[in-house]
């Protein structure tokens, strides 16, 4: 297992993938920039606690991290398959579920670097005291978006589109103008989770939303050990 | 023999495609021979036993068992894929190292170590994999499917694009496996390679077998159809009848400067060409043999 976490690892960021490592980190560090602009142009005439949860909510939460697990997490198996090294892997005396966990857990260690980095920047931007709850959020989204799209990676041939499809689309458009459609999107949940620390009333009490959140995680990983289980590899030729 | 590869009743089709249709083998000890030409269905059979593809019909079981509800068994199987692709951005040495740790080895860098040997890439342990020549590629699949001392290899044209020399040492390789008591199934659409190699042979074409056994024994059928000859030639017509007065030939067809002539007896025919062209002064441009390859040799075996 640690030899499969360490290669992940290394598929992810130590093969001179200079391109997507500078994106995933250009990303991180967006609401930070828009942050600095933000502050440099509106001086004392915005309340800044107000406008760091602003930026976390409707930047970092809505955006930001589910297109950076999007990327990350969707990528390592499927990857794999379309390259077909997956016989390297699949053709070991190995559980099925390590082959899944592994990429997993190596995915969401770097969404958590990204994530540190994102919350430490902003952070610095609004000397924000309440960088502890963020981070809190920000495992428990890593967490879900991270299963969720490895989930979908494997299912899905074009998992990157179905995944934009499904943030910008559900979450982003849908879930803002329909109540039951955002009771059915991963974001509604973590909001509620956020708001239940930082002791605000919502609609979503704090233990609906971690067994929601624990529940889209432990599906996403049975469905995708299902998958991989189950999977055929019929390469290039199919003969 | 008991058998330790058992394939009953297989087919697997894609869509309309019928890749494998009602195969059954039964493969034991020793290095068994593959044979089929492009599209046979060689690799669809040997993802089916490494357990890559469900059959659609049929049972496969190795020492056994069934593979895919076992993954454990992939301790006693080594499989050296067809596919050309690799972890370009590791080493000889990480690649292999990462493989034995994969199957739980103790000492995986000693494993990695004597496989590099075993296939001679151990100059080149350092050299990331994405450096490799096609040869070195070949090879270094081939040390993955040996790093942990497996019962069962299963070879998937592993001779691919290697230069003669690298040949040479895969076959020995090979035959030195089988001689070990291991069950290696290595396929080829090359007949001559498979010669070399293998004491039994299966040939498959469109996902059906058309025959298996000992390789002499098909070898003697093969040699027993009429070979086709093209003679390049200005005196077709006349060159014609020399040989079919001569017997050298069971038939000819004659355009304006080629003969396709049917030979029975390859020797004789090969052998009373020259003697025949120097008596006469009939000049021959170009002699091809048009039977030479595997797909000519299926037509008359599925005929």
């Amino acid at each position: 297992m640690l030899a499969l976490l360490r290669f992940n690892l290394r598929q992810l960021i130590g093969r001179h993938r200079w391109g997507a490592l500078s994106f995933w980190m250009v990303l991180a560090l967006l609401p930070a920039g828009l942050a600095t602009l933000g502050v440099a142009f509106a001086q004392d005439r915005v309340d800044r606690l107000e406008m760091s949860l602003g930026l976390f909510n409707d930047l970092t939460l809505a955006l930001v991290l589910p297109v950076l697990a999007l990327l990350v997490a969707s990528s390592l198996l499927r990857e794999e398959i379309q390259n077909q090294t997956i016989v390297y892997l699949y053709l070991k005396p190995l559980a099925r579920a390590s082959l899944v966990l592994a990429p997993v857990a190596a995915s969401s260690l770097v969404l958590l670097l990204l994530m540190a980095l994102n919350l430490i920047s902003v952070s610095l931007v609004f000397q924000e005291s309440r960088v502890m709850i963020f981070l809190m959020v920000g495992v428990v989204a890593v967490l879900a978006y991270g299963t969720f799209f490895t989930a979908l990676g494997l299912w899905m041939r074009r998992a990157v589109l179905w995944g934009l499809g499904y943030l910008l689309l559900w979450e982003g458009a849908l879930g803002n103008l329909s109540r039951p459609a955002s009771f059915l999107s991963v974001r509604k949940y973590l909001l509620g989770f956020e708001q239940a620390l930082l002791g605000n009333s919502s609609e979503i009490p704090m233990g609906t939303a971690l067994i929601v959140l624990g529940g889209i995680v432990v599906v996403s990983l049975g469905a995708a050990i299902w998958r991989l289980g189950r999977m055929e590899f019929e390469g290039e030729s199919g003969s | 023999m008991t058998p330790t590869i058992v394939v009953q009743n297989v087919s697997k089709w894609y869509g309309q495609v019928v890749a494998v249709s009602d195969l059954s083998i039964e493969v034991g000890p020793g290095v068994t021979g593959l044979l089929g030409p492009n599209g046979a269905g060689k690799t669809t059979l040997f993802k089916m036993i490494a357990g890559l593809l469900v059959p659609n019909q049929g049972v496969v079981r190795v020492l056994g068992e069934s593979v895919r509800a076992k993954p454990a068994l992939y301790r006693k199987i080594g499989f050296c894929p067809e596919t050309e692709s690799l972890y370009d951005f590791m080493t000889g040495l990480e690649f292999l190292k990462f493989n034995a740790e994969l199957h739980g080895l103790p000492h995986p860098d000693e494993a990695a170590r004597r496989a590099l040997e075993r296939v001679h890439l151990a100059r080149e342990k350092d050299k990331k994999i994405g450096a490799y020549s096609r040869g070195m590629r070949q090879r270094i699949k081939l040390a993955q499917a040996l790093l942990h001392d497996p019962e069962i290899l299963l070879l998937d044209e592993p001779l691919k694009g290697a230069d003669p020399t690298q040949r040479v040492l895969l076959i020995e390789i090979i035959r030195e496996l089988g001689e070990q008591g291991r069950t290696v199934i290595v396929s080829s659409h090359v007949l001559y390679e498979v010669e070399r190699m293998a004491r039994e042979i299966l040939l498959i074409h469109r996902g059906r077998l058309v025959a298996a056994g000992d390789f002499r024994a098909i070898r003697e059928a093969l040699y027993d159809r009429p070979h086709r000859v093209l003679v390049g030639t200005a005196d077709a017509k006349r060159l014609a009848a020399l040989l079919t007065e001569r017997a050298l030939v069971s038939g000819v067809t004659i355009s304006d400067s080629e003969l396709i002539v049917e030979v029975r007896d390859p020797a004789l025919f090969y052998s009373g060409l020259p003697r025949l062209v120097a008596e006469t002064g009939i000049r021959v441009e170009r002699l091809v043999g048009l039977d030479e390859d595997l797909e000519s040799v299926f037509r008359y075996l599925v005929q």
